[in-house]
């Protein structure tokens, strides 16, 4: 039994890095999915028919495929045809960011057709171009409400970043397995990588409900304090 | 043209269909300077098409609106400068939810007037002073009642410098 802890405690410095490695990952897709979904959510509310459908196009394809299938794609196919001497890493933030904006696009959708037509009339009609109530306006109120969905969003990347083990990234369970085989202890190894993600997954959704308690607006939802 | 400077608003042959149901047949009327004019009309009738007609959120199928001798429909201006001048109150209580009173009222002016934040902030505390809304400033549309949310809409009109009040 000891020697079962004794192993875990000798590979925790180096499972630890690939922690890191995953955050960054993570971290980085989110950010990039982020930055791309907002404006494709925009443009599939408020955008014009070819926008639109460009944006569901793009949508129906990184949806569409497997993790695996694109990280091959792209880390295998892609770079190799185009002479591109990109990392591992590159390619797991590149793919994971693509397909979290293909995602995020449609929860921010979501929670922009949720407001109704009234806000966007209403600025409209101060003289506010779509683009200042968009900016304004609409998007203040949207990521409030997407807040509880994106915490999904959060916790499928972070599980879905352990797929990278497939073209060698050194994050959390790529270094698993590698120690699982050397100490040939697989459970307890497998089972302080599981622990890691669970720990991860309870962190960024704890600190997500934080945020989500912090922004809200006044009055909203379900929780009516009384004032008079 | 002497005649028409009087004239605020003037709106001519106006028709919308929706589908097969052509709702507004030819409407035209004018309003002079310090006029009110009340559309009444049973559900359904075409009010509301009316005004969106006319601040141009929807766009009829033929006929014109002149603001103060200006056309607003089929132009290639800015519709937005227009719609400054026209103010409308909403059935349901447009307000942005997601600001208080104050910075509801703020937002039209800094954003769109482009008028400079402690300039803004004044302006906004006197109008909802003129509404007995200031000791509400604080507070978000969905901690307001009915009437103090048309209350607040109308400062929010009002302060932006709208030419008329559309309800």
């Amino acid at each position: 039994m000891t020697e079962n802890f004794l192993a875990i405690y000798e590979a925790l410095p180096y499972l630890l890095r690939g922690s890191l490695v995953t955050i960054s990952l993570v971290g980085g897709a989110l950010v990039l999915g982020l930055t791309l979904g907002i404006p494709m959510a925009i443009g599939q509310v408020y955008g014009n028919k070819y926008i639109a459908g460009l944006i569901s196009f793009y949508v129906w394809f990184f949806r569409g495929l497997p993790v695996l299938v694109l990280l091959f794609l792209f880390y295998f196919g892609l770079f190799a045809v185009l002479g591109l001497d990109l990392s591992a890493f590159t390619a797991g933030i590149l793919v994971l960011g693509l397909r979290s904006a293909a995602y995020q696009s449609q929860i921010f959708r979501g929670s922009i057709q949720s407001l109704g037509e009234g806000q966007m009339l209403a600025a409209l009609s101060l003289g506010m171009s779509k683009a200042k109530a968009a900016w304004h306006i609409i998007l203040p109120q949207a990521l409030r409400i997407s807040i509880p969905g994106w915490s999904n969003e959060y916790s499928i990347i972070l599980k879905d970043s352990a797929v990278t083990y497939a073209i060698g990234l050194m994050e959390i369970m790529t270094r698993g397995k590698f120690i699982a085989t050397r100490t040939f202890k697989p459970m307890p190894i497998f089972l302080t990588c599981a622990l890691i993600f669970l720990i991860l997954t309870y962190g960024g959704v704890k600190f997500l409900s934080l945020l989500e308690k912090k922004v809200k607006i006044p009055g909203y939802g379900t929780e009516r304090e009384e004032i008079y | 043209m002497q005649k028409d400077k009087a004239i605020v608003l003037k709106v001519e042959d106006i028709h919308k269909k929706y589908g097969n149901v052509e709702v507004l047949r030819g409407i035209s009327f004018k309003i002079k300077k310090g006029e009110t004019k009340v559309i009444i009309g049973p559900s359904g009738s075409g009010k509301s098409t009316l005004l969106r007609c006319i601040n141009q959120l929807t766009i009829p199928d033929k006929g014109q609106v002149w603001l103060e001798g200006e056309e607003v429909t089929h132009t290639k201006k800015n519709i937005n400068q227009f719609r400054q001048k026209i103010g409308m109150v909403f059935q349901d209580f447009n307000l942005f939810d997601h600001l208080n009173a104050l910075r509801n009222v703020e937002i039209g002016l800094i954003k769109v007037k482009g008028m400079g934040k402690e300039e803004a902030r004044q302006k906004a505390k006197e109008e909802l002073k003129q509404v007995g809304l200031e000791e509400q400033a604080h507070l978000y549309p969905a901690q307001l009642s009915g009437g103090t949310k048309t209350e607040g809409f109308h400062s929010q009109n009002f302060s932006h410098g709208s030419q008329r009040d559309t309800i």
